[in-house]
């Protein structure tokens, strides 16, 4: 016996086919919508299938095409039964449908339906696909041209809407998805048509849904979920309307806007917030150190060789030397990280950096304590150069790689890559890498891994697993963090905890720029001397005005020193000076740009050098325009002072 | 109303017509206060809708009259003249009530 289900909207239709087929002795089981017929699909697998075409909630095209996406159902016959033609197509291929028969009087109706009976019943399927019975019957849908042309309209603006809207039955069962919904949902719009919509989200998400459906439905009044909710890796908002229209049976409209992107942006931004707050603070500090540490730092280079080689103090200041060195490399990281250093643009070979640092002695050093930890490389070789600071790519690299040598406990594997790499639509991850072309660098580690807690917090200063004082300044990931910024690059990250760590760095370069660019050479350690050439210090602490003129005069120059920018233009007016070292921050009264603007005035060949630890950007950018190249980090050494001022007296070129 | 002759033109017993006609006076009730209702809403496809549900029905049973007055229906609609309506649908009311007495 074979078994029939009958859908359409109409009791009179319902109940005459019921009555009919039950006659002939089918089994029979109605359904008044697409809604409740997919209901009943769920546990009667008919043989023939009979469908109206216009009912509410789904209609019979929709039914059509979701009963043919179901395997369990392919072999049903599908009988579209109607008065009208498809609604815009009447072919049989947006139905799905195996034959149409057009609804009239009862007496030919009964006719057409007991032929196809027949037809199957003897096997013959196959004549009947794709004919049309009583088409004299079937006329086009009566709906006006005006009608139509609203209904696209709204359909249009369904279809291109970036929320997603869902309409539900009964508080629970979809009967509506419009394209955004679907792609939100990640699903089919068929498996989506009749679920139960909280049905698709997960505990504790459900119930609060099914409340909120709930609620919204008893009030009559707009909801909206105060939580987002998480379905297929996505973040979305939902939104609960009710609609009253008198009928029986309940509806909901639900938008969804997935908000995953907008939470991402808002997390980026309050990272970025959070590090550039940390870095004012770390700026101001450093400042202020610099200016303490020149004098534990010069000192000792000034004394040491005047004591005797047996000298009881030699080691303790040896010490303090070393001591306020590894201070000095903590406040140089902390200005990378106030991102506001002296800015430096040169060209960069980010290859040649990762091999220099591969073969250094701290490098070799650190992976003695580490000897079951294999480092490979794979270096694109025709790299783009980057344009940027050496010093601060160099610190980023090295700690990258020290990282990952150091989170591996006892055997693994380090992999460090470069490449040449075009984005073509925005990467998502840690940070949102736009469409461009970039320098690539990854280091990847088999290591513990980073848990997700502390993924947020990985770049914040002195925020590390490691223990404080081991290696490093603690500052490590947040060099890099300041460097990729300076750069104005991205980071991404991958990991998880006992699953390694992958860091991707991104630099943006001009596209094409693959030609090897030449990096500037190290400056050359040679005979620091003087010959007597007259400098004037300027500076407003007494303290580095000292320094400064002790390491000078004891190299062989001249020295004069002023204690401000007034001061300096007055000495400048009676007596000339071959160089002139200028505090860029003075205060009060005229700072290094204002002052340096005035001498020009008195000497427009003057040669200068800026000496600060902590410049205003456009400041210096200024001062940049004036002429000045060279500029001299605080604190400085013997040697770092006496090679800026012996490179700058050397130079021939006009300002 | 004369249930043999329609019942016998469609092949049915009379007995079993008259359940169907009563069915069907039963719904067009209820379909007429939703053709009101959707004109209300402004909505056009559901008046659209119910109008063909009700006026296919009619051609089923062959009540003529009532599905003639269906296609009136439908066609002020299309039409949309508004002034037509009303009187349309209280013509459809008297008739589905002459029916209903006549059952």
């Amino acid at each position: 016996m074979k078994k029939i289900l009958v859908v359409d909207n109409h009791p009179v239709m319902l109940k005459f086919m019921s009555d009919f087929l039950e006659k002939k002795g089918y089994c029979v089981t109605t359904a008044p919508d697409g809604l409740s017929a997919l209901d009943a699909l769920t546990s009667f697998i008919p043989d023939v299938i009979f469908i109206d075409l216009v009912m509410p909630n789904i209609s019979g095209e929709r039914l059509c095409q979701i009963i043919r996406s179901r395997q369990d159902l392919k072999n049903c016959f599908i009988v579209v039964l109607s008065a009208i033609m498809a609604e815009e197509d009447p072919s049989f291929d947006i139905c799905n449908a195996d034959i149409f028969i057009a609804k009239g009087p009862f007496d030919r109706l009964s006719r057409h339906v007991d032929y196809v009976l027949e037809k199957l019943e003897q096997g013959e399927a196959d004549e009947l696909r794709g004919r049309v019975l009583g088409d004299k019957e079937l006329f086009e849908r009566e709906i006006t041209r005006e009608l139509l042309g609203s209904k696209r309209h709204y359909e249009m603006t369904l279809n291109h809407m970036s929320e997603g809207l869902l309409e539900l039955v009964d508080q629970s069962a979809i009967v509506f998805a419009n394209p955004a919904a679907v792609s939100i949902l990640g699903q089919t719009e068929e498996s989506l048509l009749s679920a139960d919509f909280a049905g698709l989200f997960k505990e504790p998400a459900k119930n609060l849904i099914r409340e909120k459906i709930e609620e919204a439905t008893a009030s009559g009044k707009e909801s909206q979920l105060e939580e987002l909710v998480e379905i297929e890796s996505r973040l979305i908002s939902i939104k609960i309307i009710p609609i009253t229209q008198g009928d029986t049976r309940s509806t909901n409209l639900i938008i969804l806007r997935d908000v995953t992107q907008e939470k991402q942006l808002e997390a980026q931004l309050q990272r970025t917030k959070k590090m550039e707050a940390v870095g004012t603070l770390a700026g101001g500090v450093a400042h202020d150190l610099n200016n303490v540490l020149s004098a534990i730092v010069t000192y000792p280079d000034l004394i040491l060789p005047q004591l005797p080689e047996d000298s009881p103090v030699r080691r303790p200041i040896q010490t303090m030397r070393e001591s306020g060195n590894k201070a000095v490399a903590i406040v140089q990281d902390l200005l990378t990280l106030a991102r506001r250093g002296v800015p430096t643009k040169i060209t960069v070979k980010v290859n040649r950096i990762i091999t220099e640092f591969l073969n250094s002695a701290e490098y070799h050093k650190m992976k003695s304590y580490h000897p079951n930890v294999e480092v490979t490389t794979s270096l694109e070789e025709e790299l783009c150069s980057l344009t940027g600071s050496p010093v601060h790519l160099s610190k980023t690299v090295m700690n990258l790689i020290s990282n990952a040598v150091e989170a591996i406990e006892d055997k693994g594997e380090v992999k460090v890559s470069t490449r040449n790499i075009r984005i073509e639509e925005p990467l998502r991850g840690y940070e949102t890498v736009p469409p461009g072309f970039y320098v690539k660098i990854e280091v990847s580690d088999t290591g513990y891994g980073i848990s997700e807690n502390y993924m947020e917090r990985i770049f914040e200063p002195f925020y590390t697993k490691k223990k404080m004082g081991r290696s490093g300044t603690g500052l490590g990931m947040s060099v890099v963090w300041g460097t990729v910024k300076d750069h104005e690059g991205y980071i991404n990250i991958k990991s998880g905890e006992n699953r390694g760590t992958t860091i991707t760095l991104f630099f943006p370069v001009p596209e094409g720029k693959a030609e090897p660019g030449e990096e500037s050479p190290p400056a050359k350690q040679e005979n620091l001397k003087g010959d007597g050439e007259s400098i004037l210090v300027v500076d407003d602490v007494r303290e580095q005005r000292e320094i400064a003129y002790t390491l000078l005069a004891s190299l062989g120059y001249n020295v004069d020193a002023a204690s401000s920018g007034e001061a300096a233009v007055n000495h400048i007016q009676k007596k000339k000076a071959d160089l002139v070292i200028l505090d860029m921050i003075m205060d009060p009264g005229m700072d290094g740009l204002e002052t340096y603007q005035k001498i020009l005035r008195i000497n427009p060949e003057q040669k200068a050098i800026i000496v600060s630890g902590f410049s205003e950007t456009p400041r210096i950018r200024q001062i940049e325009k004036l002429g000045i190249t060279r500029f001299l980090k605080k604190p400085y050494t013997m040697k770092s002072l006496g090679m800026a001022v012996k490179s700058e007296l050397q130079k021939t070129e006009p300002r | 109303m004369n249930t043999k002759d329609p019942a016998s033109r469609l092949g049915l017993d009379p007995e079993q017509y008259r359940e169907l006609v009563y069915l069907f006076v039963e719904n067009t009730r209820r379909e007429v206060s939703e053709i009101k209702e959707a004109l209300r809403n402004n909505d056009l496809e559901k008046a659209a809708n119910i109008v063909h549900s009700f006026r296919g029905a009619a051609v089923n049973l062959c009540l003529d009259e009532i599905a003639a007055t269906g296609e009136s229906l439908r066609d002020a609609l299309r039409n949309l003249r508004d002034l037509e309506i009303n009187p349309i649908i209280d013509k459809l009311l008297y008739q589905i009530e002459e029916l209903s007495q006549s059952i």
